[in-house]
This record gives structure tokens, C-alpha cells and sequence, in this order.
């Protein structure tokens, strides 16, 4: 499989901040890869996804998306095959209704007129807010806002979707409902790549591959089984185990094994 | 401290049939550290809003201690300030209500808007930033400059620092790593025993589960129960009707129950009480 991101030393800091925010970052994705970055508050995992989306200008090392060097001349158009779901939805709404609102991100993919209402319809159903359609984005709680900005980033047929903790404020029935359509639909389409941030250790278990950030280093990478065979190391940086290891290694200690696997 | 809803509808203005809240009538008495449940949309956010006033009901009335809110009495206004000062709550979405120029003057304008001196208040938010766990290279970043997660603890301590009696909090710990999330629950835990109300709007069972005392479950605009989350999570017929997942806790406490552990699960709270409750068992 081909690499749809190459990230080469990459680093970084901010302007008014001496401070290495990432520091010699090097890694590949290939497509239709589905990988996780998990990585304690601070350890650099927006300003990534920030710099990967041409948001922020890369001061250091290069970034290669579909082959192209990620640069000035060409962000249009490696513009046209990525896309960003923020961690507040509220900073990425344009439309004055939830169906505007996904119609601009089609319009901007130059899909036809009148194939946009079909498409438009078929994601708001895919995230529960057919219902919504007519409502403003601003008048939303907060879990229907991450569910139409995930609706806006599914239905342009990116090529790459990256997902700032974008299931952060969904109950727990709609994140594994999000979560699953995710990973159906890169399932189904081997041209789409998935790069998500989540601080849900139980989300990222389900990925092919975990990149784990502490201090803007990588300092681990791995399926996610052998990441989370780490256990220690990762709390000593922050993060845990999913609740299911937890408890497994729990009982396994206190000697209950009748307990155990049936899951 | 008694927090009372009576019959309290809410509307949103442009919404024309929608009842955001529909009837809602409970009471939180004595000392309580209250879970808000419900799935996406069911008026968590709406109904925390009505206790400090910041939105008022379009029907019936919330009661704080001896305060009154209901249907927009501007003559009131005099006394929001007191109520404010009374219950501190903590936005959904923390950018809300970041907007000084730098992180330590944000978390000492709650106090120096009570009437606090501007050294006192310094102090406060210097220690409600050492309890959320921001130290002091960040007190002279902006706001804006900061992670999602650090701005959430920003924002929790700019609540803390006014030192309310009642906390009010929603999703406090979205978008915290898993130290700083159980580190911030022990934080609340902290300050419930030193008598703190508080008030959590969570998606996060296992949490409500672990620290709630009391839990209010609601479902599209309507509360449904008001029980102990021991009451509400072993009853299947309940978390059905409200939509919601049981903690991930409870399918390793029933498998238990199924082998036959006679467990007390009034004990149970967390993976390590689970196991010495198992361990109990098993030596009875
Ligand atoms: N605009 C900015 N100017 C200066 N520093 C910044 C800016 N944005 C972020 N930082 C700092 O850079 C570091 C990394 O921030 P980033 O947002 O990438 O973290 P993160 O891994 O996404 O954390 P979280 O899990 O809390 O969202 C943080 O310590 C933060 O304070
Ligand atoms: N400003 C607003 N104008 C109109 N309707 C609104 C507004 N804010 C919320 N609503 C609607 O009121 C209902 C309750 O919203 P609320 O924000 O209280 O939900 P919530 O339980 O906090 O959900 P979440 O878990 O997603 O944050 C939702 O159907 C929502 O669409
Ligand atoms: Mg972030
Ligand atoms: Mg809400």
C-alpha cells in the first residue's frame, strides 16, 4: 500500500513560545490506513492535526500528503482531498442551517445541484440528525453539533479525514454508533484514510494502528494489542488501559479466572 | 442547601413547539453531589443553565436556597449577583468563558468580580490553578494559547476560585487525558467532602456510578428518574427507557451476580472495590 502521509522531522514550536511543541516527528500513513494518536492534554496532537491540515505553516522538516509537498503552492490542492472535524464544532459551522451547512462542504467538492439534497439527506441520516436539517448549527447541544460536523467531513468523500477528539461530547450509545459508522465507512472505501485523536482509550482500541505523543515526541507506535500491552508506560505518560484490559488484569492479579473472557 | 424545580418548562426562543424542558419537578436536599444523565440533546445543558439563572424558566420556577428563579423577574436582577456567587457553573464548551488576556487574570476575575481584592483574588486563582493542575508557566499564556484539555481546566478553576457553595459542572472531564480525568473527579470528590454541593452533567457511567450520590436521568426534555445510580444502573427496564448504556462496571458485577457471588452491590464502585467485594465472597 502506498503512504497517503509522509511527515519527516517535523518540528515545531509557536511563535511566542521558545517551547518544542513537536520535536522530530517522522512517521508514515498508508492509505486506507485507520490510525489513532493518543496523548496526554499538551502533548502536541491538535497542533499535528493543525500543521497535516495546512492550518498552521510548518517551520521544520516536510510533509509529503498524496505525494505532494505540503506547501503554499500546493494547499489548494491538497485541500481538495483532506479534511478537519476541530474538537469545538462551534469553530467550523458556515451555514445558517444544519442542511446549508453541509451543503457548503459539497458545493466546495463541486458536487452537482441536484445530487446535493440525496447526499446531503443520506449523512444527516448516518449521524441521527435527519430530524435537524432545518435547525441553525448554533442552536444545537453540544453532542448534535459534533454529529453534523462529522456529517460534514464524511459526506465530501475526502480522501483523508482527520478527527480532533470529534466524539468528545457524544453519549456513550452515539460515540460507539460515530465511532462504527467511521470505521465502516473506511472499511468499505479503500481509498479513505482515518487519522483520529481521542482521549477514549476504548476508541482508539479499535484502530489499526496507535501513534502515542508525550512532550511532541512519538514515543511509542503499534497495534493497538501491543500498545496497550504497555500498560505501565502509558499511565507514567498520562494515559491508561481500556476499561475491558483494566479489569482483565485486575481479576487475573486477584486470582478470579472464572471471570474472565467471555467478552 | 436545597435546589427545588417546580414544573419547569423551558423554550428556546426560536423554537415555536419544542419544550427543551418539559415539566421537570425535583429536589436536591442536605449535601449532594448530583449526576445529570441523558443521551444527546435530552436538556442537560439546558436544565444546569436555570440554576444560577442564565436562563430562566418559560413555566414554573427553580428554587435555591432562599433565591427564586422564574419567568424573566428583571426586578431580581439585583440579586443574581448573590446567586451567582452561590453557584458557580462551568460551561460545556470552556472557550466560552475564557476572555481575559491571560490565563491567571481570567481565573482571578471570578473573585475580583465578587469584591474580592485584586491581591486576594491572585491568590485564590493561584491556588485553583495548582488544584486543576496548571502550573505556573501558565499564568501569563493567553487563554486562547492553550490545549483543549488545559483550557478546560482553566476554565474549571476560574469556578473554583469564586469559591461557590454549589459546583456546577457539564462534561467536566471531556477532553481530559485519563490522569487528569480521575485526578480532577478526586479533585471534586475533595471538595464534596469538605462540603461542597456539586452538580455534573456526565456521559461517563462509570464516573456517575463511582462519585454520584444522586443521579437525574433525563429524556428528551422530560426528567424520568431521580434515584441512587446503584437504583437507576441495576435496573434494565430504566436504562432502556432512558436510552443509556450502563457503566462498563456493571457487565463484569453481573456476570459475578450470575456465578453466584452474593456481592453487596451498594459496595461496589470501581475495578479495586469489585475485587474485594469478589474477595469478600469468596471467603464467606
Ligand atoms: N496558539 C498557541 N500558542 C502558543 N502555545 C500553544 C498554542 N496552541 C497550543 N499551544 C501549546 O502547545 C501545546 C500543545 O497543544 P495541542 O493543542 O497540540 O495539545 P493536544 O495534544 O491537542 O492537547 P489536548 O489533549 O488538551 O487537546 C500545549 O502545551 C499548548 O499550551
Ligand atoms: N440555543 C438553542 N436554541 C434552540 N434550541 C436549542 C438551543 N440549545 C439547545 N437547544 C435544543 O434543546 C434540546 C436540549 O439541548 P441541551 O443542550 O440541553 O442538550 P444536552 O442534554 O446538554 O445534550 P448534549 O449531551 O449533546 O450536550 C436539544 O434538542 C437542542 O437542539
Ligand atoms: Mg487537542
Ligand atoms: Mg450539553
Amino acid at each position: 500500500m502506498p503512504n497517503v502521509i509522509e511527515v519527516k522531522n517535523l518540528s515545531y514550536c509557536y511563535d511566542n513560545d521558545e517551547k518544542l511543541i513537536l520535536d522530530n516527528i517522522s512517521f508514515h500513513i498508508q492509505k486506507g490506513e485507520y490510525v489513532t494518536f493518543i496523548g496526554c492534554n499538551g502533548s502536541g496532537k491538535s497542533t499535528l492535526m493543525k500543521i497535516l491540515m495546512g492550518l498552521i505553516e510548518i517551520k521544520k522538516g516536510n510533509i509529503y500528503i498524496n505525494n505532494l509537498l505540503l506547501n503554499e503552492r500546493n494547499l489548494l490542492e491538497i485541500r481538495k482531498h483532506i479534511g478537519i472535524v476541530f474538537q469545538n464544532p462551534d469553530n467550523q459551522f458556515i451555514g445558517a442551517t444544519v442542511k446549508d451547512d453541509i451543503a457548503f462542504g459539497l458545493e466546495n467538492m463541486c458536487i452537482k445541484q441536484k445530487d446535493m439534497d440525496p447526499l446531503i439527506e443520506e449523512y444527516a441520516a448516518k449521524v441521527g440528525m435527519i430530524e435537524y436539517l432545518d435547525k441553525e448549527p448554533s442552536s444545537l447541544s453540544g453532542g448534535q453539533k459534533q454529529r453534523v460536523a462529522i456529517a460534514d467531513a464524511l459526506s465530501m468523500n475526502l480522501d483523508i479525514i482527520l478527527l480532533d477528539e470529534a466524539t468528545a461530547m457524544l453519549d456513550p450509545k452515539g460515540r460507539e454508533e460515530i465511532v462504527s459508522l467511521t470505521h465502516k465507512m473506511q472499511k468499505e472505501n479503500e481509498n479513505l484514510t482515518i487519522l483520529n485523536v481521542t482521549h477514549h482509550m476504548e476508541e482508539a482500541f479499535l484502530s489499526d494502528r496507535i501513534i502515542v505523543l508525550n512532550k511532541g515526541k512519538i514515543v511509542l507506535e503499534g497495534k493497538p494489542k501491543d500498545v496497550f500491552a504497555k500498560g505501565d508506560f502509558l499511565k507514567s505518560i498520562g494515559l491508561d488501559l481500556p476499561f475491558s484490559l483494566k479489569m482483565e488484569n485486575a481479576l487475573k492479579e486477584a486470582g478470579f479466572l472464572n471471570l474472565l473472557g467471555e467478552k | 442547601m436545597a435546589i427545588t424545580f417546580e414544573n419547569v418548562y423551558y423554550q428556546y426562543k426560536n423554537e415555536d413547539k419544542n419544550y427543551s424542558l418539559n415539566d421537570i419537578t425535583f429536589d436536591l436536599e442536605g449535601h449532594f453531589f448530583a449526576g445529570v444523565i441523558g443521551e444527546t440533546g435530552s436538556g442537560k445543558s439546558t436544565l444546569i443553565q436555570h440554576i444560577n439563572a442564565l436562563l430562566r424558566p418559560s413555566k414554573g420556577l427553580v428554587k435555591i436556597d432562599d433565591f427564586t428563579v422564574q419567568v424573566q423577574n428583571k426586578k431580581k436582577l439585583k440579586k443574581i449577583k448573590e446567586l451567582r456567587k452561590k453557584v458557580g457553573v462551568v460551561f460545556q464548551f470552556p472557550e466560552y468563558q475564557l476572555f481575559e488576556d491571560t490565563v491567571l487574570k481570567d481565573v482571578a476575575f471570578g473573585p475580583k468580580n465578587f469584591n474580592v481584592s485584586k491581591e486576594d483574588a491572585i491568590k485564590k486563582a493561584k491556588k485553583a490553578l495548582k488544584m486543576v493542575g496548571i502550573d505556573e508557566s501558565y499564568y501569563e499564556k493567553s487563554p486562547f494559547e492553550l490545549s483543549g484539555g488545559e483550557r478546560r481546566k482553566v476554565a474549571i478553576a476560574g469556578i473554583i476560585a469564586i469559591e461557590p457553595e454549589i459546583l456546577v459542572l457539564d462534561e467536566p472531564c471531556a477532553g481530559l487525558d485519563p490522569k487528569s480525568s480521575s485526578e480532577m473527579m478526586e479533585l471534586f470528590l475533595n471538595l464534596y467532602n469538605q462540603g461542597l454541593s456539586l452538580i455534573m452533567v456526565s456521559h461517563n457511567m462509570d464516573i456517575v456510578l463511582k462519585y454520584c450520590t444522586k443521579c437525574l436521568v433525563l429524556n428528551r426534555g422530560k426528567l424520568l428518574y431521580n434515584l441512587k445510580p446503584t437504583e437507576f444502573f441495576y435496573n434494565e427496564m430504566y436504562l432502556n427507557t432512558a436510552k443509556i448504556n450502563e457503566p462498563n462496571l456493571l457487565y463484569y458485577v453481573k456476570m459475578a451476580l450470575k456465578k453466584n457471588y452474593k456481592l453487596d452491590v451498594n459496595n461496589i464502585k470501581d475495578i479495586s472495590s469489585f475485587i474485594l467485594e469478589l474477595k469478600r465472597c469468596k471467603n464467606a
